[in-house]
């Protein structure tokens, strides 16, 4: 069944490993509609169990020194982001220096992440991949942008906060869409969940050429934005019920 | 080792421990075992979240898998466990009753 497929898929990899047949064999013999909140709140306490969070044999050292590297270009990334989508007339400079950074940045981060994870290659390759493409799309708009005769760049914490709102809700989207199994490939949901970003900045950018903006795309830009509160809503009521659920009532039978 | 290790799961962990007291169970076989025994159905996120801590703290152990379905059993510590936990339970209900006895 579709629908018990997606939930096995919101568990950890290494838990489905070891549990994943003999979880499917319970569920194809007793599953009901109330079982679902249940396996989700299973699912998210086994993502937050330290156990499954790493896999055995990686290496603890180089892990912390990946978290430290990661941070440090995921912070750059979200500045250039932020940067590029609210530009202003000054200076470019700053812009360069992150650029910089995240040459230096990534590919270290790259590395750690192979020492880190070196029985899991092909995640080491997706990262890879990522990385390399954010790299390169980062030179491009940088190139592009110098190509214009207003095209300079400022950096600020305002900068941080659209980049870092925008990240945070392309990589959300994207897992969501990847746990679920909605789409199960890896990039594709990544590239979807930017594309609907850039999709509603569209819509957004187009109304305001209108003044008053069309009651009509009001409409559509609210609509994109109930379907995403309401995804939200329901991943973070999962986490919530997970984190704070009752106990179970013990009623000892005669 | 103490049941309230189990955070949320210490009373799942219970059932589970005493549906398995008679013999090795599979997933489906607890699930039933256990709502005839106390009238609590497990979910099936439940069940296994709180089978992979008893699995982890060595009181069950897994058996060979038969076809998909897999068999858990009691180990020496989780049947020692079980027992005591038990008669910590028996004390506490034989208190109760007889301090209700006194009341009547």
């Amino acid at each position: 069944m579709r629908l018990i497929d997606c939930l096995l898929n919101l568990y950890p990899s290494s838990w489905r490993e070891r549990y994943k047949d003999e979880f499917r064999a319970l569920l194809d013999q007793s599953f009901s509609g109330r079982d679902v909140l249940d396996i989700i709140g299973g699912a998210l306490d086994a993502r937050l169990s330290p156990q499954y969070r790493s896999s055995n044999g990686d290496n603890m050292e180089a892990k912390r020194l990946l978290q430290i590297a990661g941070g440090g270009a995921l912070l750059c990334v979200l500045l250039m982001f932020g940067a590029v989508v609210n530009r202003t007339q000054q200076g470019w400079f700053d812009a360069g220096l992150m650029l910089m950074g995240m040459v230096i940045i990534i590919p270290v981060s790259v590395v750690l992440h192979i020492a880190c994870h070196q029985r899991e290659t092909r995640k080491s390759q997706r990262i890879f991949l990522l990385t390399a493409a954010c790299l390169a799309m980062g030179i491009v708009i940088f190139l592009l942008l110098r190509q214009q005769p207003n095209g300079d760049l400022t950096l600020s914490w305002q900068h941080l906060y659209i980049g870092g709102t925008f990240g945070l809700w392309i990589a959300l989207n994207s897992r969501l869409a990847h746990a679920t199994g909605l789409i199960p490939h890896w990039g594709m949901s990544l590239g979807v969940a930017s594309g609907a970003l850039w999709l509603m900045m569209a819509l957004v950018m187009v109304g305001m050429q209108f003044n008053p903006m069309s009651t009509i795309w009001m409409i559509l830009i609210y609509a994109v934005a109930a379907v995403w509160l309401a995804v939200h809503l329901v991943w973070l009521s999962s986490l919530a019920l997970a984190v704070f659920a009752p106990k179970q009532q013990l009623a000892v039978s005669d | 080792m103490n049941l309230s290790d189990f955070g949320r799961f210490a009373d799942p962990a219970l059932l589970i421990l005493t549906s398995l007291a008679d013999g090795a169970k599979h997933g489906y076989a607890m699930m039933e075992d256990i709502e005839k025994l106390s009238g609590v159905r497990l979910g099936p996120g439940t069940l296994y979240a709180a089978l992979t801590r008893l699995e982890e703290r060595g009181l069950i152990e897994a058996l060979p898998a038969d076809d998909r379905r897999r068999p858990y059993q009691l180990t020496a510590n989780g049947r020692e466990f079980l027992r005591e936990q038990l008669a910590r339970w028996h004390r506490l209900t034989g208190i109760g009753l007889e301090r209700l006895a006194g009341q009547a």
